[in-house]
């Protein structure tokens, strides 16, 4: 299949590891959007999301800074990618594979809308950046699949491992067709996430990447072989959730404290 | 008919005031809120004494007293209506008494809701959707169509909506550093969360009071005074109390 991968930096580990393997497995990865970092825009909205989030998400991901947790992990994104003897960043990468790097300051630029329309891509996997708007959904082949860290239908929004911890629901990740709406679309893969005493939320999420890299893998493998059963959901089987308090964080925690779920 | 309220109002904040009167984080948080509104220039005492309940009071008023002793006609008018036992009652029927002076007041407590909310319709058309802004009055009808069961399919839409507005709109553009004001009525839409909150103990309502409130806490010196202020008390204490039992609940 061509493959059109949309990335939310140019350091993210997992674009590169998913690029890197659907390359691996026999797809033709013809183009990389990145989405710019630094514009306005994009800080003001996850400022407003938490400021201490943002500076976490800027020190880990920017920085490629892995947490103490992250270096103790051999779940991680960092121990996959190695693991796979992917030792190259994104850049690197898609001039490795002869894919077209292209990066945008918004997905609807005009240029980027005429940059996705010649790729002509089978379908596009998203990787994070931000709100896909509809011009893009509909030049996106079969369209665009996102990996949502929730169990949809259920818990769509933000903070989507934070809240079913909290309520007592498993913990599970989604890929799905991105729609018009958030988390929405129809549903085309659903794996539950493994939680364990002792671990803590920054564990169970970093155990989250590498597991959404090859839940992606899987999907653009059924999509190829037609085999892929995409299940409608309704709007109003599912809530949206926001930001999680930092107080309500530290209950979450105690629900993993008090027992993991699964495995 | 009076009892039938009350019993209605015991399903809105009251239990968890008592239950949690004598914690020591409410007694904390009591002098905390107290010593922002004294800093504030706001007559507490009057608000505080007549608008939490009287187990929630002696050490907030104790503090609130050395701060802020004026009186004030508003505090009076608050005082006249709080109910033994019921503090958003004092509130509700403040803030309705303000807007709709001429109406039979929902909120005091020898009205039974459910025949006063005749008088009393929901201002907007539904769904809320269609509403530009959060405004005092929707919120007051959201407060209104909580009790109003009649109102449910609609109330759950509604407080959707409120919630979303909140999180999106209210943290990121609500509050105008400049002019140190809330550029819509937060406080009320606040307290609408917070019935919310307390009708269907949806997480994420409780979530949302915590997000703004620690907005709200670290406000400099707003300026619409004795209402915001008031709403300040009351969701300090009532998130404060939320967070109280849920932790209890968390640690059996």
């Amino acid at each position: 299949m061509k493959i059109v991968v949309i990335s939310p930096s140019i350091r993210s580990l997992y674009s590169t590891a998913l690029a890197f393997q659907l390359a691996r497995d026999g797809h033709q990865v013809c183009g990389i959007l990145v989405r710019r970092v630094l514009q306005w825009q994009r800080i003001k909205s996850e400022w407003a999301a938490g400021p201490s989030r943002l500076i976490a998400k800027v020190v880990r991901r920017g920085l490629q800074m892995p947490s103490p947790a992250a270096l103790k992990s051999d779940e991680t994104i960092y121990a996959y990618c190695k693991n796979a003897g992917i030792h190259v960043g994104l850049a690197r990468l898609a001039s490795e594979l002869g894919s077209d790097l292209r990066g945008c300051r918004n997905f609807s630029d005009p240029e980027t809308m005429s940059w996705l329309e010649s790729k002509k891509p089978d379908v596009v996997f998203f990787t994070g950046g931000g709100m896909v708007p509809d011009a893009v959904l509909r030049l996106a082949g079969a369209g665009v699949v996102n990996c949502h860290i929730g169990p949809l239908p259920a818990f769509r929004g933000m903070d989507v491992v934070e809240w079913p911890l909290l309520t007592g629901q498993p913990c599970g990740l989604t890929c799905h067709f991105m729609d018009a709406h958030l988390d929405t679309g129809p549903i085309l893969l659903q794996r539950e996430i493994p939680v364990l005493p002792g671990d803590s939320i920054e564990v169970v999420r970093l155990r989250i990447e590498p597991m959404m890299v090859d839940a992606m893998r899987e999907v653009a493998r059924t999509l190829a072989q037609g085999t892929c059963v995409p299940t409608v959901q309704r709007r109003e089987d599912g809530r949206q959730y926001f930001a999680m308090h930092p107080r309500l964080v530290q209950l979450a925690e105690l629900a993993i404290t008090r027992g993991g779920t699964t495995r | 008919m009076k009892a039938a309220f009350l019993e209605r109002l015991s399903t809105y904040c009251d239990p968890w005031l008592s239950e949690h009167a004598a914690g020591a984080r409410l007694r904390r948080i009591d002098v905390l809120l107290a010593r922002h509104l004294g800093t504030c220039g706001v007559k507490t005492q009057q608000i505080c004494i007549g608008h939490l309940a009287p187990a929630l009071t002696p050490a907030f008023a104790t503090v609130a007293a050395r701060l802020a002793p004026a009186s004030s006609a508003a505090g009076a008018a608050l005082l006249a209506s709080a109910d033994p036992g019921s503090g958003s009652n004092a509130w509700l029927a403040f803030r309705f008494s303000q807007t709709y002076p001429q109406r039979p007041n929902p909120w005091h407590a020898d009205t039974d809701p459910r025949t006063a909310g005749e008088a009393y319709r929901p201002a907007h058309p539904w769904p809320p959707a269609r509403l530009p802004m959060v405004t005092a009055t929707t919120c007051r009808d959201v407060e209104w169509a909580l009790f109003s069961e009649s109102q449910a399919p609609h109330v759950t839409e509604w407080a959707e909506w409120l919630l979303k507005r909140l999180e999106l709109k209210g943290l990121a553009a609500g509050w105008d550093q400049r002019a140190g004001v809330w550029r819509f009525d937060l406080a009320d839409a606040l307290l609408a969360v917070a019935a919310a909150w307390r009708t269907w103990n949806d997480l994420r309502y409780l979530n949302c009071l915590l997000r703004v409130g620690d907005i709200l806490l670290r406000a400099p010196r707003p300026r619409d005074g004795l209402p915001q202020m008031a709403a300040l008390v009351c969701l300090g204490i009532q998130r404060e109390a939320a967070m109280a039992r849920l932790t209890e609940e968390r640690r059996l």
